[in-house]
């Protein structure tokens, strides 16, 4: 699978959190956020990268002074850390 | 205090401010077990501590520390960020250790005990709430 920028026009469309987690289903995402909650967690962002391989998703982050990175997928066995 | 929904696991997101103003915002876990809060190398990297890469047995940077993980001994570097941000709140000065952990936990951040250890935490189970305040 391919990561990097996503496809599509010049600037990425601003998404929810849950239309993000629907799009890229179980990669690492980028986004720049645009719209957060009452207690400052992120609610919508844009796209800036997605990747199912994390180190490979921040090869293009390092132009960002100010990003968000999360899975949009879940542990898919029980987890003992 | 202000109170998060809890999902599979105690997260939340956090924003890290480095000593270099440079900002990387994760979905976090919270977990008390962890005695550092953790980010990955590469960030370590971006805020500022390029002697992340260099971890020589012997002769590793000063600020150098051998941990215990649940995957075995790992020597890796600890260093301050200017500041955390959670909901709300504020934390300054705060130590994380540079970790990798591994992709398949969908985690890359942790709030551990360097943090914690400034706040009080309430974690609600059943109404699935997890409740957080800074420390008076």
């Amino acid at each position: 699978m391919s990561g990097g920028q996503p496809q599509g026009g010049n600037e990425p469309e601003e998404l929810t959190l849950e239309q993000i987690a629907g799009k890229y289903k179980s990669r690492w995402v980028a986004i720049l956020v645009t719209a957060r909650d009452g207690n400052s967690q992120p609610t919508k962002g844009r796209v800036v990268g997605q990747d199912v391989d994390r180190f490979r998703l921040r090869s293009g982050l390092m132009k960002y002074p100010d990003i968000c990175i999360f899975y949009t997928g879940e542990a898919p066995y029980p987890m003992l850390l | 205090m202000t109170e998060f929904e809890l999902g599979r696991f105690p997260s939340l997101f956090v924003r890290v401010k480095g000593s270099n103003s440079r900002i990387r915002e994760y979905r976090a876990l919270v977990d008390p077990a962890y005695e550092y809060c953790i980010v990955p190398k590469g960030d370590a990297y971006v805020f500022g501590h390029p002697e992340v890469a260099f971890q020589h047995e012997t002769v590793g940077p000063p600020n150098a520390r051998t941990l215990m993980t649940a995957g075995g001994f790992s020597k890796t570097v600890v260093f301050e960020v200017e500041a955390v941000e959670i909901g709300g709140l504020s934390f300054e000065k705060v130590e994380f250790a540079a970790i990798d952990l591994p992709q398949e936990v969908g985690f890359e951040a942790v709030i551990g005990q360097s943090l914690l250890k400034h706040a009080v935490i309430n974690l609600d189970w059943k109404k699935r709430l997890l409740g957080l305040t800074k420390a008076s």
